[in-house]
Protein backbone atom coordinates (compact mmCIF):
# COMPACT_ATOMS: atom_id res chain seq x y z
CA UNK A 1 0.00 0.00 0.00
CA UNK A 2 1.54 3.25 -1.11
CA UNK A 3 0.99 6.37 0.92
CA UNK A 4 -0.73 9.11 -1.11
CA UNK A 5 2.03 11.57 -0.23
CA UNK A 6 4.62 9.13 -1.55
CA UNK A 7 2.59 8.63 -4.72
CA UNK A 8 2.46 12.40 -5.20
CA UNK A 9 6.26 12.52 -5.07
CA UNK A 10 6.52 9.69 -7.61
CA UNK A 11 4.01 11.42 -9.88
CA UNK A 12 5.93 14.67 -9.69
CA UNK A 13 9.23 12.98 -10.58
CA UNK A 14 7.54 10.94 -13.32
CA UNK A 15 5.93 14.04 -14.81
CA UNK A 16 9.34 15.73 -15.06
CA UNK A 17 10.45 12.94 -17.43
CA UNK A 18 7.29 12.89 -19.56
CA UNK A 19 9.02 14.44 -22.57
CA UNK A 20 12.01 12.09 -22.46
CA UNK A 21 11.80 9.69 -25.38
CA UNK A 22 14.26 7.33 -27.00
CA UNK A 23 14.42 8.37 -30.63
CA UNK A 24 16.35 5.41 -32.07
CA UNK A 25 14.30 3.23 -34.36
CA UNK A 26 13.98 -0.48 -33.82
CA UNK A 27 15.93 -1.33 -37.00
CA UNK A 28 19.08 0.38 -35.72
CA UNK A 29 18.85 -1.47 -32.42
CA UNK A 30 18.26 -4.79 -34.17
CA UNK A 31 21.29 -4.21 -36.44
CA UNK A 32 23.46 -3.60 -33.40
CA UNK A 33 21.93 -6.66 -31.70
CA UNK A 34 22.85 -8.83 -34.69
CA UNK A 35 26.45 -7.67 -34.44
CA UNK A 36 26.55 -8.47 -30.73
CA UNK A 37 25.09 -11.90 -31.38
CA UNK A 38 27.67 -12.71 -34.08
CA UNK A 39 30.42 -11.49 -31.77
CA UNK A 40 29.21 -13.72 -28.97
CA UNK A 41 29.01 -16.72 -31.27
CA UNK A 42 32.56 -16.11 -32.49
CA UNK A 43 34.10 -15.82 -29.03
CA UNK A 44 34.39 -19.49 -28.03
CA UNK A 45 36.45 -20.33 -31.13
CA UNK A 46 38.65 -17.30 -30.61
CA UNK A 47 39.15 -18.03 -26.93
CA UNK A 48 40.17 -21.60 -27.70
CA UNK A 49 42.64 -20.37 -30.27
CA UNK A 50 44.10 -17.91 -27.77
CA UNK A 51 44.53 -20.49 -25.06
CA UNK A 52 46.02 -22.99 -27.49
CA UNK A 53 48.68 -20.56 -28.54
CA UNK A 54 49.84 -20.28 -24.96
CA UNK A 55 49.46 -23.90 -23.92
CA UNK A 56 50.62 -25.69 -27.07
CA UNK A 57 54.23 -25.17 -26.16
CA UNK A 58 56.13 -28.15 -27.57
CA UNK A 59 59.06 -28.95 -25.38
CA UNK A 60 61.68 -29.16 -28.08
CA UNK A 61 64.39 -27.42 -26.16
CA UNK A 62 65.75 -27.62 -22.69
CA UNK A 63 64.87 -24.44 -20.92
CA UNK A 64 68.03 -23.04 -19.45
CA UNK A 65 67.40 -20.05 -17.28
CA UNK A 66 69.42 -16.95 -17.60
CA UNK A 67 69.43 -13.89 -15.46
CA UNK A 68 69.08 -10.70 -17.33
CA UNK A 69 71.55 -8.06 -16.29
CA UNK A 70 69.65 -5.28 -18.03
CA UNK A 71 66.25 -5.88 -16.38
CA UNK A 72 64.70 -2.78 -14.87
CA UNK A 73 61.63 -2.28 -12.75
CA UNK A 74 59.00 -1.04 -15.13
CA UNK A 75 55.65 0.50 -14.22
CA UNK A 76 53.99 1.86 -17.32
CA UNK A 77 50.28 2.47 -17.81
CA UNK A 78 49.12 3.61 -21.20
CA UNK A 79 45.70 3.52 -22.83
CA UNK A 80 46.72 0.61 -25.07
CA UNK A 81 48.72 -1.43 -22.57
CA UNK A 82 50.18 -1.69 -19.07
CA UNK A 83 53.49 -3.26 -18.04
CA UNK A 84 54.36 -3.70 -14.38
CA UNK A 85 57.30 -5.40 -12.69
CA UNK A 86 56.73 -6.83 -9.25
CA UNK A 87 59.67 -5.49 -7.27
CA UNK A 88 59.96 -8.50 -4.97
CA UNK A 89 59.47 -11.37 -7.42
CA UNK A 90 60.64 -9.76 -10.67
CA UNK A 91 57.49 -11.05 -12.37
CA UNK A 92 56.30 -8.81 -15.21
CA UNK A 93 52.57 -8.43 -15.81
CA UNK A 94 51.52 -7.27 -19.26
CA UNK A 95 47.98 -6.13 -20.02
CA UNK A 96 47.25 -5.51 -23.68
CA UNK A 97 44.10 -3.65 -24.64
CA UNK A 98 45.08 -2.83 -28.21
CA UNK A 99 48.23 -2.87 -30.28
CA UNK A 100 48.33 0.82 -31.06
CA UNK A 101 52.11 1.28 -31.08
CA UNK A 102 54.04 -1.96 -31.44
CA UNK A 103 57.46 -0.30 -31.17
CA UNK A 104 56.53 1.49 -27.96
CA UNK A 105 55.33 -1.74 -26.32
CA UNK A 106 58.41 -3.57 -27.58
CA UNK A 107 60.66 -0.91 -26.06
CA UNK A 108 58.89 -0.98 -22.68
CA UNK A 109 59.07 -4.78 -22.59
CA UNK A 110 62.78 -4.68 -23.45
CA UNK A 111 63.29 -2.35 -20.48
CA UNK A 112 61.50 -4.93 -18.33
CA UNK A 113 63.88 -7.64 -19.58
CA UNK A 114 61.39 -9.25 -21.96
CA UNK A 115 62.56 -9.42 -25.58
CA UNK A 116 59.42 -9.60 -27.73
CA UNK A 117 58.20 -9.76 -31.30
CA UNK A 118 54.73 -9.02 -32.61
CA UNK A 119 52.52 -10.12 -35.43
CA UNK A 120 49.24 -8.42 -36.21
CA UNK A 121 46.51 -9.59 -38.51
CA UNK A 122 42.94 -8.74 -39.35
CA UNK A 123 40.49 -11.63 -39.57
CA UNK A 124 37.39 -11.33 -41.74
CA UNK A 125 34.05 -11.44 -39.96
CA UNK A 126 32.89 -14.58 -41.77
CA UNK A 127 35.80 -16.66 -40.44
CA UNK A 128 34.85 -18.14 -37.11
CA UNK A 129 37.45 -20.88 -36.71
CA UNK A 130 40.50 -18.76 -35.99
CA UNK A 131 43.98 -20.21 -36.37
CA UNK A 132 46.93 -18.02 -35.58
CA UNK A 133 49.85 -17.91 -37.97
CA UNK A 134 52.88 -20.16 -37.42
CA UNK A 135 56.16 -18.59 -36.43
CA UNK A 136 59.05 -19.51 -38.74
CA UNK A 137 62.81 -19.64 -38.12
CA UNK A 138 62.35 -20.45 -34.42
CA UNK A 139 61.06 -23.29 -32.26
CA UNK A 140 58.25 -23.05 -29.77
CA UNK A 141 59.48 -23.77 -26.25
CA UNK A 142 57.41 -25.18 -23.42
CA UNK A 143 56.50 -21.97 -21.59
CA UNK A 144 56.68 -23.74 -18.23
CA UNK A 145 56.77 -21.12 -15.54
CA UNK A 146 57.99 -18.41 -17.91
CA UNK A 147 54.63 -17.47 -19.33
CA UNK A 148 51.08 -17.67 -18.04
CA UNK A 149 47.93 -16.21 -19.46
CA UNK A 150 44.81 -15.04 -17.75
CA UNK A 151 41.60 -13.49 -18.90
CA UNK A 152 40.44 -10.11 -17.61
CA UNK A 153 37.31 -9.18 -19.51
CA UNK A 154 38.27 -7.91 -22.95
CA UNK A 155 41.91 -7.43 -21.95
CA UNK A 156 44.72 -9.92 -22.51
CA UNK A 157 46.85 -10.33 -19.40
CA UNK A 158 50.15 -12.23 -19.41
CA UNK A 159 52.61 -12.80 -16.61
CA UNK A 160 56.25 -13.33 -17.51
CA UNK A 161 59.24 -14.39 -15.43
CA UNK A 162 62.11 -12.77 -17.35
CA UNK A 163 64.79 -14.47 -15.28
CA UNK A 164 63.41 -17.88 -16.31
CA UNK A 165 63.55 -17.16 -20.05
CA UNK A 166 66.17 -19.32 -21.79
CA UNK A 167 69.07 -17.39 -23.25
CA UNK A 168 68.25 -15.94 -26.67
CA UNK A 169 64.53 -16.72 -26.35
CA UNK A 170 61.82 -14.20 -27.17
CA UNK A 171 58.15 -13.82 -26.44
CA UNK A 172 56.07 -13.80 -29.59
CA UNK A 173 52.75 -12.00 -29.42
CA UNK A 174 50.10 -12.59 -32.01
CA UNK A 175 47.49 -9.88 -32.13
CA UNK A 176 44.38 -10.67 -34.13
CA UNK A 177 41.54 -8.26 -34.76
CA UNK A 178 38.29 -9.94 -35.68
CA UNK A 179 35.76 -7.57 -37.16
CA UNK A 180 32.97 -9.09 -35.06
CA UNK A 181 34.72 -10.39 -31.97
CA UNK A 182 37.25 -7.62 -31.38
CA UNK A 183 40.84 -8.21 -30.28
CA UNK A 184 42.39 -11.55 -29.40
CA UNK A 185 45.99 -11.76 -28.26
CA UNK A 186 48.10 -14.88 -27.86
CA UNK A 187 51.68 -15.32 -26.75
CA UNK A 188 54.27 -18.06 -27.21
CA UNK A 189 57.83 -18.55 -26.02
CA UNK A 190 60.23 -18.99 -28.95
CA UNK A 191 63.83 -20.26 -28.97
CA UNK A 192 65.06 -17.19 -30.80
CA UNK A 193 63.84 -14.27 -32.88
CA UNK A 194 61.64 -15.70 -35.65
CA UNK A 195 62.01 -14.84 -39.31
CA UNK A 196 58.27 -14.44 -39.82
CA UNK A 197 54.80 -15.78 -39.19
CA UNK A 198 52.91 -17.59 -41.93
CA UNK A 199 49.37 -18.94 -42.27
CA UNK B 1 13.15 -20.18 -45.88
CA UNK B 2 11.82 -21.46 -42.60
CA UNK B 3 14.73 -19.81 -40.78
CA UNK B 4 14.00 -16.49 -42.43
CA UNK B 5 10.39 -16.73 -41.25
CA UNK B 6 11.51 -17.43 -37.68
CA UNK B 7 13.94 -14.49 -37.80
CA UNK B 8 11.23 -12.19 -39.11
CA UNK B 9 8.86 -13.26 -36.36
CA UNK B 10 11.56 -12.75 -33.77
CA UNK B 11 12.30 -9.27 -35.10
CA UNK B 12 8.64 -8.29 -35.08
CA UNK B 13 8.25 -9.57 -31.55
CA UNK B 14 11.31 -7.66 -30.39
CA UNK B 15 10.31 -4.49 -32.26
CA UNK B 16 6.92 -4.49 -30.49
CA UNK B 17 8.61 -4.86 -27.13
CA UNK B 18 11.12 -2.13 -27.99
CA UNK B 19 8.47 0.38 -29.08
CA UNK B 20 6.44 -0.19 -25.90
CA UNK B 21 9.33 -0.28 -23.45
CA UNK B 22 11.97 2.12 -24.76
CA UNK B 23 10.75 5.38 -23.20
CA UNK B 24 10.15 3.94 -19.75
CA UNK B 25 13.53 2.20 -19.77
CA UNK B 26 15.30 5.37 -20.94
CA UNK B 27 13.64 7.41 -18.19
CA UNK B 28 14.65 4.88 -15.53
CA UNK B 29 18.25 4.80 -16.78
CA UNK B 30 18.36 8.60 -17.02
CA UNK B 31 17.01 8.97 -13.49
CA UNK B 32 19.69 6.56 -12.28
CA UNK B 33 22.69 7.89 -14.20
CA UNK B 34 21.76 11.57 -14.57
CA UNK B 35 23.13 12.14 -18.06
CA UNK B 36 20.79 12.26 -21.07
CA UNK B 37 23.17 11.27 -23.84
CA UNK B 38 24.86 8.59 -21.72
CA UNK B 39 21.42 7.23 -20.79
CA UNK B 40 20.45 7.02 -24.47
CA UNK B 41 23.66 5.15 -25.33
CA UNK B 42 23.30 2.77 -22.38
CA UNK B 43 19.63 2.08 -23.07
CA UNK B 44 20.20 1.59 -26.81
CA UNK B 45 23.05 -0.83 -26.11
CA UNK B 46 20.99 -2.70 -23.51
CA UNK B 47 18.13 -3.15 -26.00
CA UNK B 48 20.64 -4.40 -28.59
CA UNK B 49 21.88 -6.94 -26.04
CA UNK B 50 18.25 -7.87 -25.39
CA UNK B 51 17.80 -8.54 -29.11
CA UNK B 52 21.01 -10.59 -29.21
CA UNK B 53 19.59 -12.75 -26.39
CA UNK B 54 15.92 -12.36 -27.28
CA UNK B 55 15.26 -16.09 -26.97
CA UNK B 56 16.10 -15.76 -23.27
CA UNK B 57 14.96 -12.18 -22.56
CA UNK B 58 11.52 -12.66 -24.14
CA UNK B 59 10.83 -15.33 -21.50
CA UNK B 60 12.15 -13.23 -18.64
CA UNK B 61 9.47 -12.40 -16.06
CA UNK B 62 10.33 -8.68 -16.29
CA UNK B 63 12.09 -7.95 -19.60
CA UNK B 64 12.01 -4.16 -19.05
CA UNK B 65 13.81 -4.65 -15.75
CA UNK B 66 16.34 -6.86 -17.59
CA UNK B 67 17.04 -4.00 -20.02
CA UNK B 68 17.44 -1.40 -17.26
CA UNK B 69 19.65 -3.67 -15.19
CA UNK B 70 21.80 -4.40 -18.24
CA UNK B 71 22.08 -0.67 -18.99
CA UNK B 72 23.11 0.08 -15.41
CA UNK B 73 25.64 -2.78 -15.41
CA UNK B 74 27.05 -1.46 -18.68
CA UNK B 75 27.31 1.94 -17.03
CA UNK B 76 29.40 0.49 -14.22
CA UNK B 77 31.55 -1.40 -16.74
CA UNK B 78 32.15 1.70 -18.89
CA UNK B 79 32.90 3.73 -15.81
CA UNK B 80 35.40 1.16 -14.54
CA UNK B 81 37.09 1.13 -17.93
CA UNK B 82 37.33 4.90 -17.88
CA UNK B 83 38.56 4.77 -14.29
CA UNK B 84 41.55 2.69 -15.41
CA UNK B 85 42.51 5.30 -17.93
CA UNK B 86 42.08 8.52 -16.02
CA UNK B 87 42.90 9.70 -12.54
CA UNK B 88 40.15 8.56 -10.24
CA UNK B 89 38.71 10.53 -7.39
CA UNK B 90 36.90 8.22 -4.96
CA UNK B 91 34.34 10.90 -4.22
CA UNK B 92 33.45 11.30 -7.85
CA UNK B 93 30.13 9.85 -8.90
CA UNK B 94 29.29 9.89 -12.61
CA UNK B 95 25.91 11.44 -11.90
CA UNK B 96 27.43 14.36 -10.05
CA UNK B 97 29.31 15.83 -12.99
CA UNK B 98 26.70 14.95 -15.59
CA UNK B 99 24.76 17.54 -17.47
CA UNK B 100 21.07 16.78 -17.62
CA UNK B 101 19.63 17.05 -21.09
CA UNK B 102 16.38 18.15 -22.61
CA UNK B 103 13.81 20.17 -20.76
CA UNK B 104 14.06 18.27 -17.51
CA UNK B 105 12.94 20.02 -14.38
CA UNK B 106 16.21 21.18 -12.81
CA UNK B 107 14.92 20.81 -9.29
CA UNK B 108 13.75 17.25 -9.84
CA UNK B 109 17.08 16.32 -11.40
CA UNK B 110 18.97 17.99 -8.55
CA UNK B 111 16.84 16.07 -6.05
CA UNK B 112 17.56 12.78 -7.81
CA UNK B 113 21.26 13.50 -8.13
CA UNK B 114 21.48 14.24 -4.42
CA UNK B 115 20.45 10.63 -3.68
CA UNK B 116 23.05 7.88 -3.27
CA UNK B 117 23.35 5.70 -6.40
CA UNK B 118 21.46 2.69 -5.05
CA UNK B 119 18.56 4.85 -3.82
CA UNK B 120 18.37 6.47 -7.26
CA UNK B 121 18.20 3.05 -8.91
CA UNK B 122 15.49 1.79 -6.58
CA UNK B 123 13.33 4.88 -7.00
CA UNK B 124 13.86 4.85 -10.80
CA UNK B 125 12.64 1.25 -11.05
CA UNK B 126 9.66 2.04 -8.83
CA UNK B 127 8.57 5.17 -10.68
CA UNK B 128 9.32 4.35 -14.31
CA UNK B 129 8.86 0.59 -14.47
CA UNK B 130 6.38 0.28 -11.60
CA UNK B 131 8.26 -2.70 -10.23
CA UNK B 132 7.25 -4.22 -6.94
CA UNK B 133 9.71 -4.76 -4.12
CA UNK B 134 10.47 -8.40 -4.98
CA UNK B 135 11.18 -7.72 -8.64
CA UNK B 136 13.27 -4.66 -7.81
CA UNK B 137 15.28 -6.75 -5.37
CA UNK B 138 15.91 -9.46 -7.99
CA UNK B 139 16.76 -6.86 -10.62
CA UNK B 140 19.36 -5.12 -8.47
CA UNK B 141 20.59 -8.25 -6.72
CA UNK B 142 19.80 -7.00 -3.24
CA UNK B 143 17.48 -8.11 -0.44
CA UNK B 144 13.81 -7.04 -0.49
CA UNK B 145 14.29 -5.42 2.93
CA UNK B 146 17.13 -3.34 1.50
CA UNK B 147 14.87 -2.21 -1.34
CA UNK B 148 12.22 -1.12 1.14
CA UNK B 149 14.77 0.79 3.20
CA UNK B 150 16.30 2.50 0.12
CA UNK B 151 12.89 3.40 -1.26
CA UNK B 152 11.73 4.81 2.05
CA UNK B 153 14.85 6.97 2.46
CA UNK B 154 14.77 8.08 -1.18
CA UNK B 155 11.10 9.00 -1.02
CA UNK B 156 11.62 10.99 2.17
CA UNK B 157 14.60 12.83 0.68
CA UNK B 158 12.73 13.58 -2.56
CA UNK B 159 9.71 14.85 -0.65
CA UNK B 160 11.94 17.19 1.35
CA UNK B 161 13.80 18.40 -1.74
CA UNK B 162 10.68 18.96 -3.79
CA UNK B 163 8.59 20.56 -1.04
CA UNK B 164 9.41 24.12 -2.16
CA UNK B 165 8.09 23.18 -5.63
CA UNK B 166 4.73 22.19 -4.26
CA UNK B 167 4.50 25.18 -1.93
CA UNK B 168 5.20 27.47 -4.87
CA UNK B 169 2.53 25.75 -6.99
CA UNK B 170 -0.08 26.07 -4.26
CA UNK B 171 0.42 29.88 -3.90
Amino acid sequence: MIDQQDQDVYDEVGAAFADIRLGRDADAVIRRGRTLRRRRQARPALAIAGVLAVSLGVATMTAQSHSSSRTALVNVDEAAFSVHTDASSGVVTITIRELADENRLKSVLADAGVPAVFHEERIPEDIMDIRFCTWTGASVIDPGKVLTHQSAGADAVFTIVPSAMPRGSVLAFNFATHTAAGHVTSAALLSNTPTGCVD
Amino acid sequence: MRERGVDHEREEDFADFYRNARDGCLRAVLAACGDRSLAEDLTGEAFAKAYASWHKVSRHPAPRAWVVRTALNTHVSWWRRRRREVAWDETLDPAQDAVPGGALDAQVMAALRALPRRQREVVALRIFLDLDTETTARTLGIAPGTVTAHLSRATFALRESLAPNREQESV
